[in-house]
């Protein structure tokens, strides 16, 4: 362990870090977005739309995460290149890059799991409620719009700020597929320089600091909101 | 070897050409790393869940420490760690004694150590809120039989906080399995890097991964319905609420 090489290869993991926060950001926004109407089929559809949602959220959620990176990158990735108008179009250096693969594959795992936490909340909102919304005259949309789903939220508000963390920590899977995420980076230097402990540390800090920078402040919105 | 024209069920047949052993094989191996690990975890997260109620200081501090850090790095970074930095440990161990070379460090052994060892932070968190939760009477009551903190232990406490760990069990049951397959990055031979040799050879990346993803869908939706029934069993002569 040499001081000395750590601080000359810091600066190597700001850009690894940079998309590691992308990865994690992009994938939880566009996740729980989508993760509600998943759960209001899953709660509320017709047949179809609850089996659908139900067989999504069991699939994704009984199986490794990292078996569905190698399904999304080398599985449909290799079927995409051997499509020859796919290869010429505009598109093709966007699926060329791994990152954009990582991406969907953590933005599928986000949705199924958030949506599983949703649907638990969904089903803790007292009836009572949903049948005062009702007796309003509100219309159906209403009723989901201003009285279930934001009730439903609130409930499921520590779960889903779980979910996060563990988001966060389930990009390192991206440098499974080649992208240079930090462990990326940290698995590149290892290779260039035969050195481990260096690199390894640096990425274990950096996570260790991230998850608990994160974990205090979705602690600090509960109690916001448990004041409201 | 060219197989474009072969299909996909005798590629998992079990002749000589098909790889179906080898799939039973690894599914086999994840399956035993996973249950070892597991039992592994347990033990350490009552350890840990031991240390972090038993009042004494020192040991308080120690466990949180362990779950503190161990949950806050994800999984398959800490796998490479402990990999590493566990395998040479061992080596250079060896070293210092004078026996160099006269052991190695089983694969298997090193791959269970290294999941129980990160599951076990875990485990410490269910065992110690499944404790928590019990109602004080029940070890009051245990006290006042004059029973000895072990009897207290196996009778009263464990059968009881069994029942209330039970779902946090069950979750992460589900994630070892899942995450069994992590150890394929530091190339352990487990189901998913048979699936990944194999997608290699026959080029069919999409087919095999998929049905490698079926497999793990398999085990973990059966062992869900085992912790149903002991979740059945346990809750007997308790009011479910129904």
């Amino acid at each position: 362990m040499s001081l000395d090489f750590l601080i000359r290869i810091l600066p190597d993991f700001i850009r690894p870090l940079w998309i590691t926060l992308s990865l994690w950001l992009l994938s939880l926004a566009i996740g729980m977005i989508l993760a509600i109407p998943i759960a209001i089929a899953a709660s509320a559809g017709g047949r179809v739309a609850r089996w659908t949602a139900v067989i999504f959220m069991t699939c994704i959620r009984g199986t490794p995460l990292l078996v569905q990176f190698y399904i999304i990158y080398y599985g449909i990735g290799t079927l995409l290149a051997q499509i020859r108008w796919i290869r010429k179009s505009m598109v093709w250096p966007i699926l060329q890059d791994a990152y954009w693969y990582a991406l969907v594959a953590l933005i599928i795992s986000c949705a199924a799991y958030s949506a599983e936490i949703l649907r638990g909340g969904i089903r803790a909102v007292p009836k009572g409620e949903i049948e005062a919304a009702r007796s309003l005259g509100l219309h159906r949309i209403h009723v989901w719009r201003l009285v279930v789903l934001p009730r439903a939220a609130r409930i499921a508000l520590p779960a889903l700020g779980g979910e996060a963390v563990i988001l966060l920590k389930s990009t390192v899977l991206a440098s499974t597929i080649t992208v240079m995420d930090l462990l990326g980076m940290a698995n590149y230097i290892r290779a260039q320089t035969f050195r481990d402990y260096e690199p390894l540390l640096v990425v274990t800090v950096i996570y260790v600091v991230l998850t608990f920078a994160l974990s205090r402040l979705i602690a600090r919105i509960e109690r916001r909101k448990e004041a409201a | 070897m060219d197989y474009s024209q072969t299909s996909f069920w005798s590629l998992v047949s079990f002749s000589e050409t098909g790889w179906g052993w080898a799939f039973v094989q690894g599914a086999w191996l994840t399956v035993r790393i996973s249950l070892a690990s597991y039992l592994l975890g347990i033990l350490l997260g009552l350890l840990g869940a031991r240390a972090k109620l038993g009042g004494n200081r020192t040991l308080y501090w120690l466990a949180e420490g362990y779950t503190t850090l161990i949950r806050a790095i994800p999984t398959l970074l800490l796998i490479i760690v402990l990999y590493y930095t566990g395998t040479r440990f061992f080596d250079a161990t060896l070293n210092v004694l004078g026996l160099a070379g006269t052991m190695t460090l089983n694969g298997f052994a090193a791959v269970v150590f290294c999941l129980g060892f990160i599951l076990g932070a875990y485990m410490t968190e269910v065992f110690r809120g499944a404790i928590q939760a019990l109602p004080p009477g029940m070890d009051e009551a245990a006290r006042s039989l004059a029973l000895s903190p072990v009897q207290r232990f196996r009778l009263v406490t464990f059968p009881l906080m069994m029942r209330l760990a039970l779902p946090g069990l069950n979750n992460l049951w589900q994630s070892t399995l899942k995450d069994s397959s992590l150890v394929s990055v530091v190339g352990f031979a487990e189901l998913l890097a048979t699936g990944k040799m194999v997608a290699g050879e026959t080029r069919m990346y999409l087919t095999f991964y998929v049905f490698i993803a079926v497999i793990f869908l398999a085990l973990t939706l059966s062992s869900n319905a085992v912790f149903a029934l002991v979740a059945r069993r346990l809750d007997r002569g308790f009011d479910r609420g129904a």
